[in-house]
Parts: structure tokens; C-alpha cells; sequence
């Protein structure tokens, strides 16, 4: 072998082991996943009770007043009729507890009682309902009254 | 009679036999209406209280969009009612057909405590 022909080996070596540490580093730095897209997060501010200001109640009250009609809805309780309607619903109930006692007093449950009842008998709620057909009833049942079609 | 006709008859026979058979077929009982004044209830089907031979007795059950009511009477007139203002109770007495079969009680208030209602093939249809 010529020295020309050496050194050309030798430099075709040295060409491909430069190129072989070339090709063997890491092509580039190493991209990162992309992260998901953040889930945004619902931060919920507890706040501290607030004096009630010009515009109306303080939260501190409204959470009193729903928690009280939750309660009160848990234990049965219709909701408090507006100003006006329960006046509505007394005299509804006196006018259909009057028709019952009459219709007791004369021993006959005819149509005219039963007319006045039914008159009353759509304002009223389960509980005055109760008030106003549990004598009515008692009377059925303790043969103080003969029945001429339905009781209602 | 000869043999041939004896056989069309036997024949003719079984016909009408196989014919009925559904009719008889199946349970039956008797259900008219039963009041138990001391417990406080009622108890029958509708339409064989219907179908009894007094003209007196009778079983109703009835309800206006707030009140049911259901209300019975033994041969001797004798009347029980009860009412309620249960949404579940008025929903089965709206369930109620003319053939239904019942059990209802009450208490000393004359509120409805148990209202029952069901279809059964024991009962008799209604007659006229």
C-alpha cells in the first residue's frame, strides 16, 4: 500500500466514524408531549356572610330562608299561602264545615249539601280537606246520615 | 241405531264438549260485597255486587282531582264511606274498572288507610 493510498484509508475511515457519531446522537431534543389541555377547575369561593346591603338580603339570609323551606317541605308542610288566601281558605272551610253540619242535623246527604261542599271543596288544601270531610264521614260511618249518590 | 249414527253421535258429543270446554275451564269464586264494621273494612268485587239479588247493596269508589272516596252499603242500608287525599290511593281508585275486585279499610276518622284494587279471572263478569 502507497502512503497516498494509507492516507486516503485512513481519511475515508475518519469520514465514516464522524459520520456514524453524527447519525447516533439524538436527532433533536426530545419534544415533550404536548400536555392535555388543562381541565379547568370550578373554584368555589366559600364567602363569609355579608351585612345586608342597599340591594337586599345578605347571602347569610337566603341560605337561612331555603334551608327553612327545604326543612319545611321535608316534613309535609304545604308552603305558607300569600297574605289574603288564607282568609280565602277560612271562609271556604266555614262555608263547606256549615254545608256538612247541615246535611248531619237532617239526617240526609242529598244534592243540595253536596252542591255546596263541592262549591268549597276545589280551594281547599289536604289539610283543610281533612277538617272539612272527617265529620262528614264519621257521620257515614255512624249511620247518622243516609247517603243520596256520592259523599263528594 | 245403527253403528254408523252411533258413531256421529258420540262424535257430534265431543264436538259440543271440546266446544265449551273454555267456558268451564279456570277457578272460580264467588265474591260479592263484605263489610267488616269492627275492622273497618270492605272487601268484594264490583261486579258481583252488582250482580246480587238484593237491590240494595252496592260498592262505589269515585274522585275529584284533589279527594277519593270509596263507599259501600250492606242489604240492610247500612252505609260505609271512607276519603282520601293520598295522590297513590286516588291513583288506584282511578285504576278501577266495573269488574274490578276490592279491599279498602278505614280509620275511626273515616280517612282511607288501605286502598286495594285488582283484576282477577275468579270473579264473574257483570250481568245485566
Amino acid at each position: 500500500m502507497t502512503p497516498r493510498r494509507a492516507a486516503a484509508l485512513g481519511g475515508a475511515l475518519a469520514l465514516a466514524f464522524g459520520a456514524g457519531l453524527y447519525l447516533a446522537r439524538p436527532a433533536s431534543p426530545v419534544r415533550a408531549a404536548a400536555p392535555p389541555p388543562a381541565v379547568a377547575e370550578r373554584v368555589v369561593v366559600e364567602r363569609a356572610g355579608q351585612a345586608a346591603g342597599p340591594r337586599g338580603a345578605s347571602l347569610d339570609e337566603i341560605r337561612a330562608a331555603v334551608r327553612e323551606e327545604v326543612a319545611r317541605r321535608a316534613e309535609g308542610e304545604p308552603p305558607a299561602p300569600p297574605p289574603g288566601r288564607a282568609e280565602e281558605v277560612r271562609a271556604a272551610v266555614a262555608k263547606a264545615s256549615a254545608a256538612v253540619a247541615e246535611g248531619i242535623g237532617r239526617g240526609v246527604w242529598s244534592d243540595r249539601e253536596r252542591g255546596e261542599l263541592r262549591a268549597q271543596l276545589a280551594q281547599l288544601g289536604p289539610a283543610e280537606i281533612h277538617e272539612v270531610l272527617s265529620p262528614l264521614f264519621q257521620a257515614i260511618n255512624a249511620q247518622q246520615l243516609q247517603l243520596e249518590g256520592p259523599p263528594i | 241405531m245403527s253403528r254408523r249414527l252411533k258413531l256421529g253421535v258420540i262424535a257430534g258429543l265431543l264436538a259440543l264438549t271440546a266446544g265449551t270446554g273454555a267456558v268451564i275451564a279456570g277457578a272460580k269464586q264467588y265474591f260479592p260485597l263484605s263489610i267488616d264494621p269492627v275492622n273497618r273494612s270492605a272487601s268484594g268485587g264490583l261486579a258481583e255486587t252488582h250482580n246480587t239479588a238484593d237491590t240494595t247493596s252496592y260498592a262505589e269508589c269515585g274522585s275529584s282531582s284533589t279527594t277519593g272516596y270509596c263507599t259501600f252499603r250492606n242489604p240492610a242500608g247500612t252505609f260505609y264511606s271512607c276519603f282520601t287525599t293520598d295522590p297513590a290511593q286516588i291513583a288506584v281508585i282511578r285504576s278501577m274498572s266495573p269488574d274490578s275486585t276490592f279491599y279498602v279499610a278505614w280509620d275511626t276518622a273515616g280517612v282511607c288507610t288501605y286502598v286495594l284494587s285488582y283484576a282477577s279471572s275468579r270473579v264473574a263478569p257483570r250481568s245485566p
